[in-house]
């Protein structure tokens, strides 16, 4: 309890109802938004709930990604010639893996990999790496975008025309072949190394955007009284233009999520993504061997990266729309 | 005792047939060529050497097969066969002196004719190649008499001259000086193999070696797939791009020659009209494409649409599930690799405490490796793979030794005791590399393989990351600053390991890269060598492996060897150890082939219903 309410119970009292009642209005509007933005609505919840899902991985996951189920094989002999395990493969090893295990069963949700891997837990672990990426390189290139864009955008001139030229330069270049580049420098992709890679890529529009609406908002009256009042450029940038241009900072950042995790997905998929996570793209990559054999590797991980890229794009239109007054209500 | 290798004895046995199956093989799989074109061979450097290449698939033999097919059909003359290379687009050198992948090996073995070759590769009956007769009082010297009328390809270098002793006193001569022609020292893969090896060539035809001491095994590894012989002219005068693919460093002799054999193109081979075989080989020549070995699916795709005559999934169940789709028109073939898989430590830096290498021996699980790869499709092997039976130790001796034992927890927890005694935790991370051509494959290996020694050792401080032999591996092994690595090794090449281990073991071999001295060691090595009583050489091999796996191998670990199913149209004829008959899988040799059987039994059907169109109209254009 804060002083106030302590010292003043009628005064909390109109605090509690201040606050229900905000709360109330804020649901209201979301409610209100959700149903002129039903897509949206249906965005943002697939985002919460892929969210919940990286959060809460290790809870939900039943079992290790990597772990092998495997059954015990009474009929193994380990002195069984070669020519006769070509003909029996079971009696060569102690154990069986449980290779390629039907989806629906209480021990294997989603079925078993090749490997006797259960999917679910696969699938789950998939989606924290996914998040992380995804918003790890979504927030890398929003703030170095931002920064630069902020910069190039304020001052102008040769500055930003080298700034410009440089994101020509990397826009040129069609993304996936670039991040392929990119990676294939690297040497070894690490979780991080991915991370940096795909931002890298998103940098460029981030810079695009945040630098052209820099450019409006510093022909601002409000920038030119903060000039006139003898304010520095960094103050003017940071108290003025930045919080000006968070908007579509914003938009930026939600947007790009989804195209970061297809992009790592296609990376995954390419063999260029981090090795020795468990990826999506991986298992649409690896499921694919025995595709028409064996369908739910392929197929449930491919469900998952649709789900993912969906969810955020259509929460980050819905970002957009709810933040451009242009497009809301449309 | 019955000396003929195992899978020999098991055909000859009529086993095979009764089982099904067959066999064998390998490897050679694989590899070698593919519709036995390339033929290629088998490698003898030992299990425990560096580098290598895989095999997959494709067995040099591509057989024939439904039941309809008649096996014994006659041979016909032309058309062009597709297959996969095995290693695909792994060579490293044009050299095949200086190359230290097997690739470079298995390709030339269709180009260049070697002095003798193996008449079977199981058994290791030799017959004549270059030389037409030999002659050997004592394996210390040997007397070859050529034969006359082999000519070079004719190319502007050779200009068609025809081949001679002094051809082959160079490529002797030249890898035991381990020098190239302007007098720089590099690097030959078989240095050891020649050293001190006296050349005398009385005339054009007659070449005499006077080896240094006996050599037992001297003749069978002249006939393994590297040992093809080279023409002087373009050799030297590609020394300083021997890494640069070009067709025209390598003029042949043999049943084909290279039209094209460049990096990121369709691997060409035409037959020679000039070989000295006259009738072969069978088939007007050969294409493999460029990198389909990397693509599982893409492999798949290409076999199914016939731009390639046989295919091998990397899971052998989906293999099993395209041929039983396709009964009428494609057939199973079992062919066991002869491309070991080795866990190789680096003795020179992190394991350098013999207790790390003994626990890593121990921690790792070969026959869960075998079913997560090869979905049980192998066997365990011993420092001499169990595809050189006569020499190996025996399974119920094998299955006693550390890393081999079934019970696994009694391995973990010794692994364990050695692990922490050794100073294992203080390393810190323990990257254990997959080389990409294995990874390519078999993608998963990285974090298979990081959480199988975790968990082994009850640590948190293992990883595999990616390594390439090429880039990472090769230039590093002599430096003795190579990663460690998991993958295929060099593939086994005859039935007589003895060079193999001597190159590897021995304190003079040429690729003993965790530099071995072990004079115990040596003395066995030097004593196996020259015993020309193959029972006492068979005892003294299994003395030497005694220290090798007391040692556990030098950090040069043989995990096991695997079987490859593969499918094949009924049209592709290649060399086939039995025939597959209704609902029976044929057998592969173990090691590769050979070229020359490829030429001999390598053929396209055009009788057969699964032969096109399309197969028909097939160029080397």
């Amino acid at each position: 309890m804060s002083q106030i309410e302590a010292a003043n119970p009628l005064a909390a009292g109109g605090l509690q109802f201040e606050r229900r009642r905000k709360f109330r209005r804020a649901m209201r509007q979301t409610l209100l938004m959700a149903n002129r933005n039903k897509l949206g609505a249906f965005g943002v919840i697939l985002v919460i709930f892929i969210l919940g899902i990286a959060l809460f991985a290790p809870w939900i996951q039943r079992y290790d990604d990597l772990e092998q189920f495997q059954t015990a094989n009474p009929r193994f002999n380990p002195t069984a010639n070669p020519l006769d395990i070509a003909q029996d493969p079971d009696i060569g090893a102690p154990f069986t893996l449980d290779r390629w295990e039907n989806p629906l069963s209480s021990k294997h949700w989603l079925g078993t990999d090749s490997y006797g891997r259960d999917i679910y837990a696969r699938v789950i672990s998939g989606a924290r790496l996914a998040v992380i990426i995804g918003v790890g390189a979504s927030i890398f290139a929003v703030i170095t975008g931002t920064l630069v864009g902020l910069i190039s955008g304020y001052f102008a001139g040769k500055l930003d025309l080298f700034t410009q030229r440089v994101v020509d330069a990397i826009q040129a270049f069609p993304g996936l072949v670039l991040l392929m580049l990119i990676v294939s420098v690297m040497d070894q992709p690490s979780l991080f190394l991915t991370v940096l890679a795909l931002g890298f890529l998103g940098f460029a529009v981030s810079v695009r955007i945040v630098r052209s609406s820099v450019l409006t908002v510093s022909q601002s009256a409000f920038v030119e009284a903060a000039r006139s009042y003898g304010a520095g450029d960094w103050r003017i940038m940071m108290r003025h233009v930045l919080p000006n241009v968070l908007a579509s900072v914003l938009i930026v950042f939600s947007i790009s999520i989804g195209a970061y995790i297809l992009a790592e997905a296609s990376l995954s998929f390419l063999g260029l993504g981090p090795a020795d996570k468990t990826t999506w793209g991986k298992m649409v990559n690896s499921g694919r061997v025995a595709l028409d054999l064996h369908p739910w590797e392929s197929v449930i991980s491919g469900s998952a990266i649709t789900l993912a890229v969906l969810g955020f794009n259509l929460a980050g239109d819905a970002i957009r729309d709810e933040l451009d007054p242009r497009l809301r209500g449309r | 005792m019955d000396q003929r290798n195992y899978w020999l004895r098991k055909a000859q046995t009529g086993r095979v047939t009764r089982r099904r199956f067959v066999g064998g093989a390998a490897a050679a799989g694989v590899g070698a060529a593919s519709l036995g074109i390339v033929g290629c061979g088998d490698d003898d450097d030992s299990p425990a050497q560096a580098t290598t290449a895989p095999g997959q698939t494709g067995s040099p033999a591509a057989g024939s097969p439904t039941a309809a097919a008649s096996p014994g059909a006659a041979v016909v003359n032309g058309g062009v066969a597709r297959s996969v290379f095995l290693g695909g687009t792994q060579f490293d050198s044009v050299d095949v002196h200086r190359g230290q992948r097997d690739e470079i090996g298995w390709l030339t073995g269709s180009v260049l004719s070697k002095i003798v070759r193996f008449s079977n590769p199981d058994s290791g009956d030799l017959e004549g190649d270059l030389a037409e007769k030999w002659e050997t009082p004592d394996a210390t010297v040997y007397t070859f008499n050529l034969r006359k009328g082999v000519k070079w390809q004719n190319t502007p270098l050779t200009k068609g001259r025809e081949f001679t002793s002094a051809d082959i006193k160079w490529h002797i001569e030249r890898q035991a000086a381990g020098l190239l022609a302007d007098g720089t020292a590099a690097t030959f893969r078989f240095k050891s193999d020649f050293a001190g090896i006296k050349v005398e060539t009385p005339d054009d035809y007659t070449v005499k070696l006077t080896l240094p001491t006996p050599n037992g095994s001297f003749l069978g590894r002249q006939a393994a797939f590297f040992a093809g012989v080279p023409n002087r002219e373009a050799t030297e005068k590609y020394e300083g791009s021997h890494n640069t693919l070009t067709e025209e460093a390598i003029p042949g002799t043999s049943g084909y020659t290279l039209k094209q054999f460049r990096t990121g193109k369709d691997i060409i081979l035409q037959k020679n009209p000039d070989y000295w075989d006259k009738g072969y080989p069978n088939l007007d020549g050969a294409i493999n494409p460029w990198g389909l070995f990397e693509d599982p699916n893409a492999y798949r795709l290409a076999f199914e649409q016939k731009l390639v005559d046989a295919w091998s999934s990397p899971d052998a169940s989906l293999t099993k599930k395209v041929i039983e789709d396709n009964k009428t028109n494609m057939f199973e073939t079992l062919t066991g690799i002869s491309n070991t898989v080795l866990m190789h430590l680096n003795v020179h830096k992190q394991f350098k405490d013999p207790r790390l290498v003994k626990a890593m021996n121990m921690a790792v699980d070969r026959r869960a490796m075998i079913q997560a790869f090869h979905q049980g499709l192998g066997q365990v092997s011993g420092v001499v793979p169990w595809l050189q039976e006569g020499f190996a130790i025996k399974p119920d001796d094998l299955i006693k030794l550390p890393g081999y034992r079934t019970d696994r927890a009694q391995e973990i927890k010794e692994a364990r005791e050695l692990w922490a005694a050794g100073g294992g935790p203080a390393l810190g991370d323990v990257d254990i590399k997959g080389v990409e051509t294995w990874t390519s494959v078999w993608p998963d290996t990285y974090q298979l393989i990081g959480k199988m020694f975790n968990d082994a050792l009850g640590v948190n401080q293992f990883k595999s990351t990616k390594a390439t032999y090429n880039d990472d591996i090769i230039p590093n092994l002599a430096k003795g600053e190579y990663p460690n690595w998991i993958a295929w090794t060099n593939a086994v090449n005859s039935p007589d390991p003895r060079q193999a281990l001597y190159v590897t073991f021995h304190s003079k071999g040429s690729q003993n890269w965790s530099k071995v001295n072990n004079p115990e060691l040596d003395k066995l090595l030097d004593q196996s060598l020259v015993a020309a009583d193959l029972t006492k050489a068979r005892s003294l091999v299994l003395d030497a492996q005694k220290i090798l796996m007391d040692n556990a191998q030098y950090g040069a670990c043989v995990l096991y060897n695997y079987i490859s199913r593969s499918a094949r149209w009924n049209f592709a004829h290649s060399p086939l150890k039995t025939q597959p008959q209704a609902g029976k899988a044929a057998a592969g040799y173990w090691n590769t082939a050979g070229a020359h059987l490829a030429f001999r039994q390598s053929y396209l059907d055009p009788k057969d219903p699964s032969y096109t169109d399309a197969i028909k109209s097939r160029t080397l254009a």
